[in-house]
């Protein structure tokens, strides 16, 4: 049957691990395979008995896509491939790659090492699960094979994030992953052409919030940089290496050349160095404007920002600013929570002194942001997910009226079917067509034009042939049917003069046909045959036979019917 | 880019907070529910048009440790769609219902917030009783057990509708033809309402209509001038002093006392480039949480603000307290005509803080620094 299906295993109305199953032209596909960072049981791996209670994975799906490296897209991924069991390819960039294992490193140390969970997968499943990827590059079309192919869009987001075009034939699903319509400092925004795909899956977790612009963001993390050095406090800024780092130093570098500050920033050596590392391997991956300036100079060269020096925690007054997310069990999540006091390793309790401020700067797509990607891609239909049904029934409306296209939501585990009309090309005959062109009247381009012929399949191959050519092709003789009628006429006369007054009355009344009087005396109708003959029993009835081809069935019918209706009276 | 850079920058001494959102459609309406919900809705002719009810970002709405919640964006709450253009629209209070105004003038337009939905539901109409081409009925609302709508385009059209029955429970009965800029409803019994030319008016609608009324011909009396006029009576009666402000397109605002509306208390000059390109928009706010300061919109693409306690006298040019820029400098489309600021509101309880929005569709929430006051 043409139809697509999507599953959400994870994501579909529930915010906290991304993974689909699409269904596409007979392939296979997992879109993502994210962890639940909110529970710490198996409600945060995506149930993979939907996928199939017996039968091996590896042989059910045909692919898995990785969309960008964050938890909630690929933590379940070591799990799903060395645990459950899955030994065929997964795709995902380049930066995703290489970032995605010390993500996954780190989770499961923190998991294992410091919440002692048992029945997590292990450092040595990471690597081999690592080892069935297949990187990709953007807009590279990637045959998985003979019939699917996919292809990764740049979608901002996160360094290395991609959405994903697959395409089986002339059906395609693209799929958005997590990204964001506006450019920031390290980052440019997503963009896709307009391929047309039967359906857009998009994530939609911030579909109904109107997002305060990166400007005012950034102006409000100055804003409280500025307070505590004029205060005389010292600035300490922990953040993820490979997110909004390299933003923020730009940001405290332009300003403190501009304000003419003088106070030191400090920066965690170890981050640089990732950071720097990561940045030169991906480079094509951030903005122009960071590629411009990785030429003129090393990307963590400041004048400002300096390494850090344990000595200075203890200091009274001093802010901590935490752009981004602090994972659960660690100190920083801690903090962020409100609490004061903190019991460290070896029962050594620490109190908060300090003043803090829970900054977010990560970059998804809004309402407004969701409406362009669906303006740019054009597809036949959009699948949200990541969202609240309820708190979108405006947005699928929105979608619906804006762009004449259906809007659909699934909960976990509910699957949406969506038909489509694949087409399919035939090739026609050069003769068929001379044939139908010479039948006069030139064909209008706005008027379908009834063609008839044969339809020959060979080889997933598609021809329109004439009946004559497929029976030569065919090796097969042609049959011909013909169909007799008899029409009792009361009339006393002879033959030849009840012949003449049907002559007289069809050539009267089918004005458009060829009618002829042979002079065997029967009646021709364009190919049609009608003879009139004596009734053997009775003389004052006629008997006429009509006679004619299978082709002209139609033609056949309405003579007779209209000859059972008698005949008009002769004038003498 | 640089120049909203700079801005932005220079800001860090202005402003405490402040957010800048890009709506999809530019609105005339900013009306609070509650402390922690304002409804906006698009004017477009010709287009479904957006209502939306937004809720203020986490952060503006918390009161301690505003600093544990990162949390700056607006949500959208509820949506609905418009075939007309919204112009203006009031919440009837302890419902879920709304009622709209704009062009065509010939309906109001009631809705209802669903609960189990997030969708504004289009459930009545109110016909208007004078069907104007080019002008659209002012509202405003009576809320009881039974609300009622006050709405019309002239003073001679000026009516009472009960909400639920349809049925007109007050009419103002004259034949006064003049134009009406706004309304508002004061109390349980009265209103007042401002017309185009000037002209202002207490009413009680349990008598025939008698209001108590200013002179549209006094020396530095509104309207002498000309132009169009709005006006806004101050709810808090905090302190002493005038608390109806009525603000012309010349850049005159006259300060007047309920009491004595024939006699204006003092008339300044605004710092402003009058005329106003387009007078609708006119809009004069009296802050709830600051004694005797108020703010202006509709001449430009700013919102000022203004302390009127030492105001006396005619004629005089005053200065503002604060002028916010914003829209100015952060253009969001970025196209070649500078932005004109449609309306503003102040939050209810928040005494510095702002909300206003603009013709390019931006919408900003601010919170100003009082460079006068001592620190």
């Amino acid at each position: 049957m043409p139809e697509i299906r999507v599953t959400p295993l994870g994501a579909g109305q529930d915010v906290g691990r991304s993974c689909i199953l699409v269904s596409i032209a007979g392939k296979n596909v997992m879109l993502d395979c994210g962890m639940h960072m909110g529970f710490n049981d198996d409600r945060r791996f995506p149930d993979f008995s939907y996928i199939t209670r017996n039968g091996r994975l590896t042989d059910f799906l045909d692919c898995v896509i990785i969309s960008h490296f964050h938890l909630d897209h690929c933590g379940a991924l070591p799990y799903f491939s060395e645990m459950v069991g899955y030994d065929g390819p997964i795709y995902m960039t380049h930066p995703t790659q290489a970032i995605c294992p010390i993500l996954l490193e780190d989770y499961r140390k923190i998991a294992v090492d410091k919440k002692g969970e048992a029945n997590f997968f292990t450092s040595q499943m990471i690597k081999d699960c690592m080892k069935k990827v297949v990187a990709v590059h953007l807009h590279q079309t990637v045959q998985v094979d003979d019939e699917l192919e996919i292809k990764a869009y740049y979608a901002g987001h996160v360094l290395g994030a991609a959405m994903f075009q697959i395409k089986v034939g002339s059906e395609s699903v693209v799929y958005t992953g997590d990204y964001n319509m506006t450019p920031d400092r390290h980052l440019g925004a997503a963009w896709i052409d307009k391929c047309r795909p039967n359906l857009l899956i998009t994530e939609s977790t911030y579909a109904t919030t109107i997002r305060d612009s990166k400007r005012c963001r950034e102006r409000d993390f100055l804003k409280k940089v500025h307070e505590a050095v004029e205060r005389g406090g010292k600035v300490l800024i922990p953040v993820f290496a490979l997110g909004r780092a390299q933003e923020l130093c730009i940001l405290l570098e332009t300003f403190w050349e501009r304000m003419n500050l003088k106070a030191p920033i400090y920066f965690s050596t170890g981050l640089t160095e990732k950071a720097n590392h990561y940045y030169k391997l991906f480079i094509t991956w951030t903005n122009q404007k960071i590629r411009k300036t990785f030429v003129q100079r090393n990307m963590f060269e400041f004048k400002h920002i300096k390494a850090f020096d344990r000595a200075f925690a203890d200091n009274p007054g001093p802010m901590v600013i935490m752009p981004g997310y602090c994972v659960q069990g660690t100190v920083g999540h801690k903090i962020l929570s409100g609490q004061r006091k903190l019991e460290m390793e070896g029962r050594q309790v620490l109190e908060v002194k300090m003043q803090v401020e829970y900054m977010s700067f990560s970059a998804h797509a809004d309402a407004k942001g969701i409406m362009q990607l669906v303006g740019q891609a054009e597809p036949e239909s959009v699948l949200l997910v990541h969202g609240e049904a309820k708190k979108m029934e405006f947005l699928k409306q929105k979608i619906e009226q804006e762009f004449r296209v259906n809007c659909y939501m699934p909960a976990n585990g509910e699957t949406v079917t969506l038909p489509t009309s694949p087409s399919i090309p035939v090739g026609i005959s050069l003769g068929l067509l001379k044939r139908e062109m010479a039948q006069g009247l030139l064909p209008d381009a706005k008027k379908p034009r009834l063609l008839h012929g044969t339809l020959i399949m060979k080889d997933s191959n598609f021809r329109l042939v004439s009946s004559e050519q497929a029976l030569k092709e065919l090796g097969l003789a042609e049959h011909q049917l013909r169909f007799t009628c008899r029409v009792h006429l009361h009339d006393p006369r002879k033959e030849q003069e009840t012949a003449m007054r049907v002559y007289s009355h069809l050539k009267s009344v089918l004005k458009d046909h060829c009618v002829q009087h042979l002079p065997d005396g029967s009646v021709t109708v364009e190919s049609i045959l009608i003879q009139a003959a004596a009734h053997s029993e009775d003389p004052g009835t006629k008997v006429l036979l009509v006679s004619w081809t299978y082709q002209d069935e139609e033609l056949g019918s309405y003579l007779t019917s209209l000859l059972k209706k008698g005949l008009p009276q002769a004038s003498s | 880019m640089e120049a909203a850079e700079d801005w932005l920058v220079e800001s860090l001494r202005w402003y405490q907070d402040f957010h800048a959102f890009d709506l999809s459609g530019a609105t005339r309406v900013l009306e609070w529910i509650g402390d922690k919900g304002v409804f906006v809705a698009e004017y477009e002719s010709l287009k479904k048009n957006e209502i939306l009810h937004l809720i203020l970002p986490l952060r503006l709405s918390v009161k301690e440790n505003q600093g544990l919640f990162p949390e700056r964006d607006f949500k959208v709450c509820h949506g609905g769609f418009s075939d007309t253009s919204v112009f203006d629209l009031k919440h009837v209070p302890d419902t879920r219902l709304l009622v709209t105004t704009g062009l065509p003038g010939s309906y109001l337009h009631v809705w209802q917030i669903t609960e189990d939905s997030d969708v504004i539901q289009a459930v009545s109409t109110i016909a208007v009783q004078e069907k104007e081409d080019s002008l659209w009925p002012r509202v405003a609302i009576f809320s009881s057990t039974t609300p009622g709508v006050l709405h019309g385009v002239r003073l001679s059209s000026l009516r009472v509708v009960d909400l639920e029955s349809q049925k007109t429970t007050y009419t103002s009965g004259v034949s006064d033809s003049e134009e009406l800029s706004s309304l508002q409803v004061l109390d349980t019994n009265t209103f007042a309402f401002c017309c185009a030319s000037g002209r202002l008016g207490l009413v009680d609608i349990r008598q025939k209509w008698a209001p108590s009324e200013s002179v549209s011909n006094g020396r530095g009396s509104p309207g002498a001038a000309g132009g169009r006029w709005c006006a806004e009576v101050g709810g808090k009666v905090r302190s002493p002093g005038p608390s109806v402000a009525i603000l012309g397109s010349n850049g005159q605002l006259c300060l007047l006392d309920p009491r004595d509306l024939c006699h204006p208390v003092s008339s300044v000059q605004c710092l402003v480039s009058a005329p106003s390109p387009d007078p609708e928009l006119l809009r004069v706010t009296w802050a709830p949480g600051l004694d005797n300061c108020l703010a202006i919109s509709g001449f430009d693409g700013t919102v000022q603000v203004y302390d009127t306690t030492s105001w006396d006298g005619m004629g005089s040019q005053v200065e503002p307290l604060f002028t916010h820029r914003g829209h100015i400098f952060l253009e969001g489309n970025q196209t070649d005509t500078t932005p004109l600021v449609t309306t503003h509101t102040w939050h209810p309880h928040k005494p510095r803080t702002l909300l206003s929005a603009a013709s390019d569709a931006s919408l900003h929430v601010w919170d100003w620094v009082d460079m006068h006051a001592s620190s």
